[in-house]
């Protein structure tokens, strides 16, 4: 593989730009770790929502997964609305080749409304999001760049297609788009990967799987039936879906070189080489994780292995679940977090710019702290604005016997908030960051954004088989704050995939455009950079999908700025 | 043994019937080794009743204590067919071929006695006896598959008995039935409390479920009743490191090494830590020590090539990864790095080779892990395919 080749003119151009930085955001702010402060506002807010996963007693993988949420506004009030995606009734037993139905409200999924006053409303019949089958994952991307979120929702045996009807409603348009894809669809991720303008649609896949009456457990006396392990069912490759326009998509897999069998749980995107195409991170449950190199010709090819983010620093592989891609080292440079289970460790790899990764976890701290943690929704999120990417994990193992063959592990597990030490090593600052992180939950999905509007990252969690949370972020902190609303013209409208530098006194942060990673999930479009004391932002530097470079200078912190492609 | 316990046995089965004094009479005398009475007596009953399967084991017996083999085998043969569900009889033949070294025809007549009779301690012991020495012989070749039926029928038989459960866990261990290894210790130590072998191969299986907290307990119980024990201190080590407690392991690899300095383990040991924390300089030299003590030490060759790898210095780095390939061709990792570092001088057909190597290295250790969980669930070694059973 010749590395270099990737790196296009306009990578030397970024190349060019990061030698002029300070690599290291540094001296912003306190020194010695600060606990975050998020509050649970679910009752609050007037959210009721609870996932329902249907247990069976023939523990059917399904029922542990868990459904995903977004953060999106739907109704381009300025205001983030929540999207939760919901299970389906699965009979005890249920038929081999069945497609479980959402047949009582209860496995609705649901679209809370935030109101002007801040709390929200469940408007999932008027918008018509019931949805079918059991739903998984959810992407949140503006396909036909008419200015209003589109929804993807994935799930067992087929996916669906919302789009926004610009009123309030939405349409269910999978049959037109050809987007409804077959078997076990877990995350899904809107992305231009061929910068045409318009928003391509990947969608993973966990497994070859069916309701097989499949014992896994125990079965001498006092044994117990437990969900199977993943090494017992077949990978199943990727969808992705080219946006051709007027609605219509084509699935290229197999034509972009994208269908390597996996065994897909978490997606995520960023252009790691720098050579303005969007490459696809999935991360894969107990097998090697694959990363997708955008060859810019429409084709892609899987190098996580040579790049060394394949396997962990020993060679193994693990349980990948959730992701994130984004740089927490502030050097430019998309970096990697996959969650997996307990005694796996949580992946770190920096990407060392060179087209290659490198294993971090345990010198950032990450392997001590995650031991004996199952993670699933992660997100990079500077939830204290000190101008670094800190962590958040929501966790809980897999298996809910999980404490009856290993005793020292729970099922139910606290979410984990990890303070970034300056791009070196990872804090958790969990215990004081507030009751939330004191409480164990059997959670999945996760959802970032600034829910309030107040400049600081909120969150929203997903469980399997119980209820969601929304984490309102009142962190007290004097640090500055901008988030960055994008707004495409030639790019696609969402601008995802826009590539952002932020440059102050302190130092330069970097963001990419998108809502998709975590797990299942999808987040806040816009770009949200913690200041730290800086009270002046020199320079916004964005690099649209489109080529075009946009400069802005002197922008005031403390504010959501919409950005809109210039024409060239 | 055979001559005690037979007699004894003798006097078990010896119950009142007709002829009931003569064969009391013959009983005793045996006993007593007036070995011509019994024969005496015996044949008297044989002459008013010749098909009297009692007599004849008891003729049987006393040709044993004759040394008349080939005779005594016939009595209990006859015996047997005289009434198939005599269990003296079947635990007479057993013992007798027990004694004669016919170990394969033995058990199954120790097995039928046993089971027609559970009370009868000289068939148990003898076929326990037999069934160790089966399950050595085949931990002797390495065959531990061979080995565990052997020891888990003997763990029925003798549940009391510390020996086969020590080696019945040995034997688990071995297999990484890591939950039936533990299971194996901890009954070991209820019965021998004191068996510090037991309480250091506990640890190890706990290590092998990832239970590091209750191996380093284990570890560190055997530590402290043997604080010069080097091997002690390096597993103590491990499962410090497993929990992340750098500095503890650290402390305990150096005790290691004060107590064995020509020993490998803790220093490679101490390199992994030092590899781990990114202190290159610190990890060579300790890759270097136990390289030193043994030159094809494919841990520390591989770690040793890690380092040249994170510095870049990729020739070396090759260079000592194929040597760690050659002291031990399944070391996964070295393939694994020896894959990352051919990608980064070019030369990607033989990386993608190394990768693939590792990947499947990795794959089938995935495998075995599955055989265990299947092992352990009871479903069998026939089981192991990757698909659903259905």
């Amino acid at each position: 593989m010749k590395r270099t080749s990737h790196l296009s003119a306009r990578a030397t151009l970024w190349g060019s730009l990061l030698i002029f930085g300070t690599w290291l955001f540094a001296g912003t702010s306190t020194n010695s770790p600060t606990p975050g402060h998020f509050v649970d506002v679910t009752e609050k807010l007037g959210i009721h929502f609870r996932q329902q996963a249907s247990p069976t007693s023939k523990k059917y993988l399904l029922e542990a997964m868990g459904s995903g949420v977004a953060l999106f506004d739907y109704d381009n009030d300025g205001c983030l609305d929540i999207f939760f995606a919901n299970g389906a009734r699965l009979v005890d037993p249920t038929p081999r080749g069945s497609i479980p139905k959402k047949d009582d409200p209860k496995f609705w999924n649901r679209l809370y409304h935030q109101k002007s006053d801040g709390t929200f409303e469940d408007v999932t019949e008027r918008a018509g999001l019931t949805g079918f089958g059991y739903s998984t994952g959810v992407a949140v991307g503006d396909y036909d760049n008419d200015g209003s979120e589109d929804l993807y929702v994935a799930g067992y045996g087929r996916g669906t297609l919302y789009h926004n009807n610009g009123n309030g409603t939405f349409t269910d348009a999978t049959a037109a788009a050809g987007v409804a894809g077959s078997g076990w669809m877990t995350s899904a991720a809107w992305v231009d990967y061929d910068n045409d303008g318009r928003l391509d649609l990947v969608v993973a896949r966990y497994m070859q799987w069916d309701f097989d009456d499949v014992f896994c457990g125990r079965r001498e006396k006092g044994g117990y039936r437990s969900y199977c392990h993943p090494d017992l069912f077949k990978p199943e490759s990727l969808l992705l879906f080219h946006n051709d326009g007027g609605g219509k998509f084509t699935e290229v897999a197999h034509r972009a070189g994208i269908d390597k069998p996996g065994k897909g749980l978490g997606l995520a995107i960023a252009d790691y080489d720098h050579d303005g195409f969007m490459d696809i991170l999935l991360a894969n449950d107990s097998m090697p994780q694959y990363l997708f190199h955008n060859r810019g010709n429409g084709t892609f090819e899987e190098v996580a292995l040579p790049s060394g983010a394949g396997l962990d620093g020993n060679g193994n592989s693990f349980a990948g679940m959730g992701v994130d891609f984004e740089d927490y080292n502030n050097d430019g440079w998309p970096d990697i977090i996959i969650t997996d289970l307990a005694n796996q460790r949580y992946a770190l790899y920096t990407n060392l710019k060179d087209g290659t990764f490198d294993y971090s976890t345990a010198v950032s701290g990450l392997s001590a702290i995650s031991l004996l943690h199952s993670g699933w929704g992660v997100r990079f999120l500077d939830y204290d604005n000190d101008g670094w990417k800190d962590l958040l994990i929501v966790q809980s193992h897999v298996i809910d016997t999980i404490q009856l063959s290993e005793p020292h592990l729970r099922y139910r597990e606290s979410p984990l908030l990890l303070q970034n030490d300056k791009g070196k090593r990872f804090v958790d600052v969990s215990a004081g960051s507030g009751e939330v992180f004191h409480q164990e939950w059997a959670a999945r999905g996760l959802a970032v954004g600034d829910i309030n509007n107040d400049g600081k990252l909120d969150a929203v969690v997903t469980s399997n088989d119980g209820p969601a949370w929304v984490l309102l972020n009142e962190t007290e902190t004097a640090n500055h704050w901008i988030t960055l609303n994008l707004v495409g013209t030639k790019s696609n409208r969402d601008a995802i995939g826009a590539q952002v530098k932020v440059s102050t006194l302190a130092g330069d942060q970097f963001g990419t455009v998108t809502t998709s990673s975590s797990y299942q999930s999808s987040g806040d479009k816009r770009l949200h950079f913690g200041l730290g004391t800086s009270e002046s932002i020199r320079e916004i530097d964005i690099r649209w999908p489109s080529g075009i470079r946009q400069v802005l200078h002197d922008q005031k912190p403390d504010q959501i700025v919409k950005i809109t492609e210039p024409l060239s | 043994m055979l001559l005690f316990s037979s007699v004894a046995s003798v006097a078990q089965v010896a119950k009142p019937h007709a002829d009931e004094s003569l064969l009391q009479n013959a009983t005793q005398a045996m006993m007593a080794g007036k070995l011509s009475l019994a024969e005496k007596d015996l044949q008297s009953v044989l002459r008013t009743a010749p098909d009297d399967y009692r007599a004849i084991d008891l003729l049987g017996v006393v040709r044993v204590l004759q040394q008349r083999a080939p005779e005594a085998e016939e009595l209990f043969l006859r015996a047997i067919r005289q009434k198939t569900d005599f269990a003296p009889a079947r635990a007479h033949l057993g013992l007798l071929y027990v004694q004669n070294g016919r170990m394969d025809d033995a058990i199954p007549q120790l097995r039928e006695a046993i089971q027609m009779d559970p009370s009868r301690r000289d068939a148990s012991d003898a076929l326990v006896r037999l069934l160790q020495e089966n399950a050595r012989t085949a931990v002797e070749s390495r065959d531990y598959p061979e080995a565990l039926p052997w020891l888990t029928e003997a763990e029925k038989l003798a549940p009391d008995n510390p020996q086969v459960q020590f080696e019945l866990g040995t034997v688990e261990l071995q297999m990484s039935l890591w939950e039936d290894a533990v299971a194996a210790f901890q009954r070991v130590l209820k019965l021998r409390a004191d068996d510090q072998l037991a309480l250091y191969n506990l640890g190890r299986a706990f290590m092998g479920l990832s239970r590091f907290e209750e191996a380093r307990q284990q570890f560190a119980r055997y530590v402290e009743a043997h604080p010069d024990d080097d091997a002690g201190h390096c597993a103590l080590g491990m499962t410090l490191a497993a929990l992340e407690r750098a500095p503890e392991a650290r402390q305990q690899f150096e005790r290691s090494i004060v107590l064995a300095p020509e020993q490998t383990e803790s220093y490679f040991r101490l390199g992994l830590l030092d590899l781990n924390a990114k202190a290159l300089d610190d990890a060579a030299t300790n890759f270097r020590q136990a390289l030193i003590h043994d030159s094809k030490h494919a841990g520390a060759l591989s770690g040793l090539g890690r380092v040249a790898f994170e510095q870049k210095r990729y020739s070396d780095a090759i260079d000592l990864l194929q040597r760690a390939i050659v002291s031990d061709e399944s070391l996964r990792e070295a393939h694994y790095y020896l894959g990352l570092t051919l990608v980064r001088v070019g030369r990607k057909e033989e990386a993608d080779s190394q990768l693939q190597i590792a990947t499947r290295l990795e794959h089938d250790e995935a495998q075995q892990r599955r055989r265990v969980v299947l092992i352990q669930n009871g479903r069998g070694s026939d089981h192991q395919s990757s698909e659903p059973q259905k």
